[in-house]
């Protein structure tokens, strides 16, 4: 692929803004190169500025002084760009509902931070808004079970876009768990998967146990919109030993297999 | 199950390692939120009935300061006694000087969650008086010398075979050979030992749904029928409340006992919605002669100060715990207050204060994955997750976050205030996780990886090298050119329509009757059409006949009949098997009776009897509960200088569903209840 600095970069047609994600970033890469991917195929100019975080993680524990910091920082990093993309509901929710609220009302950083909001979006759901297509040749992984993410249901609903790119992947049987299933969460939520280990790991075994029941308990692909919720849930079944890989939904749009 | 652990991750393991408490918490999915589900489903204004509930309670809670004396004004014009309590321990004193006063013995006890808070019962025991639960669950755990766990179903937590050993326990002389293993036998138990207790009782103490300012009345919404017994057979009533139940006027009262039972327990409305107003009138056959309404003021006008204050707008329905992914997990117990779930955590913590009992340091702050469902079944629309996270923030502030976590969250932020050391760190990360996954064993004892690991949860598979290292600072131009969309979506708009009605609220005429009909028979009320009171009479004894009762019937004296098919019982006496009472109105929004005491209509003939017949005339037939008390009392009722001292909506018999969530009908109140409905001959 064609690459040029950022800072040189002269171009008319809207640049979009690649926020490949903490979790993504350091545990998955692939999930951010298959964001680039599906981007760069539907016409986008994508770059990918220096980056960090959302501040979730601190906002979550209450750490509200150090999600403002990071949420500054996030400020720098994303102006001059069209538009936002992050192939996580979870981050993507973070900057377009709690990321304003976080920094002073009136203040030329919340200005900013509404702006910044308005132009965020999760991956799927920019890919609909754009008419894109999924990449994907045939599937081969055999079933796939959808996991929504708790942000994808209830933060930026994106679950009905993705089903419809999910389904336009050729050969791919696409199960849906039960509606009480699907509205369940994981178990993972950020801190709470080391403040509570526990009660985390059990809710995630509750729920693969259920994904794996909506395939008659064959070996499944379990794909979602939120690596976290992902590693999580791939962690769990590592140490019992269930058949389940988990793959990211834009891994399986750009046509990555498991 | 160890409760009484300091600490609130501690309490949620054991409550996992309860084998009997993890199969009693296993129907809460398929029963609450499935029941639930499916009254939302049934009524397709329920979504705008929330809104403007929500917009109600902030408004109301906003003028407080007007709401509350109009409420005591007219409160004490109707005959009660108000009483404004700084705190828990002020509001128990005034109750046991009331008693002691009048020299109470013994108590009966409708369910209240704030004589939970206030611990009221412990503080009565102390001061010599009898205190009984009525309420099938809180009589059960008050058996077990338990906290509710649960703010709807207070023994939740129980499987059926452990009550039945609390019951052989507690009633003595139980015959061994006795079934008692199934929910009907331990509820015709506790009916016969509590129906002596309410039959005996000095006074009786519930608390309210909703304080209704415009007539100084208190709303409550049971199902069984004993806080209706508590409140209109001792002859000293007493309610206890916190003030942000207060309401402007019926109508607001009303939409909370519209959504409150479809979000707590799926069911349409409670069998009682009930209005107690004052204490009896001269003029009427039974009520208590003194009502005194205790209300929590100065602590809680302290929390509407706060930054909690949205809390306040709670109306108790239980929601958030049936959807907590962690209350599912832990019951009620774990959270080490009487108030659990969601709701718990903010208003645990607000109410008892931080120094009373380490809400924080126990840390059950953290008892959330911020999953956003509560949220989106509130029927208060309270933002639970907002005011749990602004727990958090408080325990950062007041220092108890922990040196560890405090230190993490610093160097984090330090490191993402500088994107280019952030991608460094990031990627020295994850070559350390991959490097780890070859030594498991000092994996867990590093911080952070010790705890993801701690129950059974491999370590995350880190690929090794980032995405930001190979691609931060890049740019990839594309052949092509896409069309961004305009903007994100719009947050889904909060628009309140305060002329909304339920669609079947605004039915009349011969459309009301088929609902009313329809809904009655579901709500196990059946109808017979009858002509006359002859006829009347005749079903009457039929009913009786088949369900093996005598033939005797207390009726209201303009209901005659010349037959001797039932006889005709002069006086109310407590065991009368069936009572004919005339209904004011029937609701068709869901096949409700309207009721008042009068004169002729004691309050108890609705309760106490096996069997209520109910007569009601065809064109007494509306659409809305609104409709219905216009019906019975003119359109002013609300400014009439005397309202009837107990104003009732019945919906079919009284139930209960407090032992496993096993629905029993005829709980303290009527076994059956049948709708004599009232179609003159000319019509036919």
């Amino acid at each position: 692929m064609p690459a040029v600095d950022v800072s040189i970069a002269h171009t008319d047609t809207p640049r979009v803004a690649l926020f490949a994600t903490c979790v993504a970033n350091a545990l998955r890469p692939t999930v951010a190169k298959a964001a680039m991917r599906l981007l760069q195929g539907a016409g986008c100019t994508v770059a990918v500025p220096e980056q960090s975080c959302c501040g979730q993680p601190a906002f979550n524990a209450g750490f509200e002084e150090e999600a403002r910091r990071i949420g500054v920082a996030l400020l720098a990093a994303f102006s001059g760009f069209d538009a936002v993309v992050a192939p996580s509901a979870s981050c993507a929710g973070m900057i377009r509902n709690h990321l304003p609220r976080l920094v002073a009302l009136g203040s030329q950083e919340w200005r900013e931070a509404e702006m910044l909001a308005a132009r965020t979006f999760e991956l799927c759901d920019f890919l609909q808004r754009i008419g894109a297509s999924p990449s994907a040749g045939e599937w081969r992984g055999g079933p796939v079970v959808w996991h929504d993410s708790c942000a994808s249901l209830r933060e930026v609903p994106m679950t009905d876009a993705a089903l419809a790119l999910l389904r336009q992947v050729p050969g791919l049987e696409l199960l849906l768990p039960e509606e009480e299933v699907r509205q369940t969460c994981c178990g993972f939520g950020g801190l709470f998967a080391v403040k509570q280990p526990e009660l985390s790991a059990e809710m995630g075994r509750r729920k693969l146990a259920a994904l794996l029941a909506a395939a008659d308990d064959a070996p499944v692909v379990v794909t979602g919109p939120d690596m976290g919720c992902l590693a999580h849930l791939q962690a769990v079944a590592d140490a019992a030993r269930l058949p389940v890989r988990v793959m990211h939904v834009a891994e399986i749009l750009a046509g990555m297999t498991p | 199950m160890s409760i009484r652990s300091e600490n609130f991750r501690a309490r949620a393991v054991a409550a996992l390692k309860d084998a009997q408490l993890q199969q009693a918490l296993a129907n809460v999915p398929t029963g609450f939120i499935a029941k639930r589900r499916k009254a939302v489903a049934r009524l397709p204004e329920f979504a705008a009935l929330v809104r403007r509930v929500s917009a109600m309670r902030r408004r109301a809670l906003a003028a407080l300061d007007t709401l509350l004396p109009r409420f005591v004004e007219k409160a004490q014009a109707a005959g009660a006694k108000v009483h404004l309590a700084a705190d828990a321990e002020e509001a128990r004193a005034i109750i046991i000087g009331i008693l002691r006063e009048r020299g109470a013995r013994l108590v009966v006890k409708g369910k209240s969650m704030t004589a939970e808070e206030i611990r009221l019962n412990p503080a009565l025991e102390a001061a010599g008086v009898e205190v009984v639960e009525t309420d099938l669950g809180e009589y059960i755990i008050q058996l077990r010398e338990e906290a509710p766990s649960h703010i709807v179903a207070p023994a939740i937590h129980l499987k059926i075979d452990q009550i039945a050993d609390d019951f052989r326990r507690a009633h003595g002389g139980l015959p061994a050979q006795r079934p008692l293993l199934t929910a009907e036998a331990l509820a015709a138990e506790a009916r016969a030992v509590l129906r002596e207790k309410f039959l005996a009782a000095d006074a009786g103490i519930t608390g309210a749904n909703a304080l209704i300012a415009e007539s100084g009345s208190a709303m409550l919404v049971t199902n069984e029928g004993n806080g209706d017994l508590c409140a209109t057979n001792p002859k000293l009533h007493i309610v206890v409340a916190g003030v942000e139940k207060l309401v402007p006027d019926w109508r607001s009262a009303l939409d909370v006992a519209r959504v409150l039972p479809r979000s707590a327990t799926g069911q349409e409305i409670t069998v009682y919605a009930t209005f107690h107003t004052g204490a009896r009138r001269a003029e009427e056959a039974d009520g208590p002669e003194e009502t005194h309404i205790v209300l929590l003021a100065g602590s809680r006008k302290r929390l509407l100060a706060g930054p909690f204050a949205e809390m306040l707008t709670c109306i108790r329905c239980g929601a958030c715990l049936n959807h907590c992914p962690v209350y599912q997990l832990t019951g009620g117990h774990a959270y080490g207050r009487v108030y659990s779930g969601p709701m718990g955590i903010v208003l645990g913590r607000a109410v008892f204060g931080l120094d009373g009992g380490g809400m924080l340091a126990d840390g059950v702050e953290q008892a959330c994955t911020l999953c956003n469902r509560c949220v989106e079944v509130c029927p208060a629309g309270i933002d639970l997750p907002a005011l749990i996270r602004r727990w958090r923030a408080q325990a950062v502030a007041t220092g108890m976050a922990g040196a560890l976590a405090r230190a993490g969250q610093k160097l984090h932020a330090a490191l993402a205030a500088r994107p280019k050391w952030y991608r460094r760190a990031a990627a020295a990360g994850a070559r350390v996780l991959r490097a780890l996954r070859k030594r498991p064993g000092l994996a867990r004892r590093l911080p952070g990886l010790r705890d993801w690991t701690a129950a059974e949860r491999a370590l995350p598979k880190a690929m090794g090298a980032t995405f930001l290292e190979r691609h931060a600072g890049k740019i990839c131009q594309s052949e092509g050119g896409c069309a961004l969309p305009a903007h994100a979506p719009p947050q889904t708009g909060n628009a309140t329509d305060d002329e909304f009605l339920p669609a079947r609220a605004r039915v009349a005429g011969v459309a009301a009757v088929e609902r009313f009909v329809a809904f009655s028979t579901e709500a196990d009320a059946p109808v017979h059409r009858v002509a006359s009171p002859e006829e009347a009479a005749d079903a009457m004894a039929r009913v009786l006949g088949e369900a093996g009762l005598e033939r005797k019937v207390f009726a209201h004296p303009a209901l005659t009949w010349t037959a001797e098919k039932p006889a005709r019982l002069q006086s109310f006496s407590p065991d009368a098997p069936a009572a004919l009472m005339p209904a004011l109105a029937g609701v068709a929004e869901t096949g409700t009776l309207l009721f008042a005491s009068g004169p002729d209509v004691p309050a108890r003939a609705l309760l106490l009897p096996e069997v209520l017949f109910a007569w009601l005339e065809e064109d007494a037939i509306v659409g809305g509960y609104e409709a219905a008390l216009r019906h019975a009392f003119g359109t002013a009722f609300h400014d009439a200088p005397v309202l009837p001292r107990s104003i009732l909506f019945v919906t079919g018999p009284s139930r209960t569903a407090d032992v496993e969530q096993t629905l029993v009908l005829g709980a303290h109140g009527p076994r059956a209840v049948h709708v004599l409905l009232h179609v003159p001959p000319t019509k036919t």
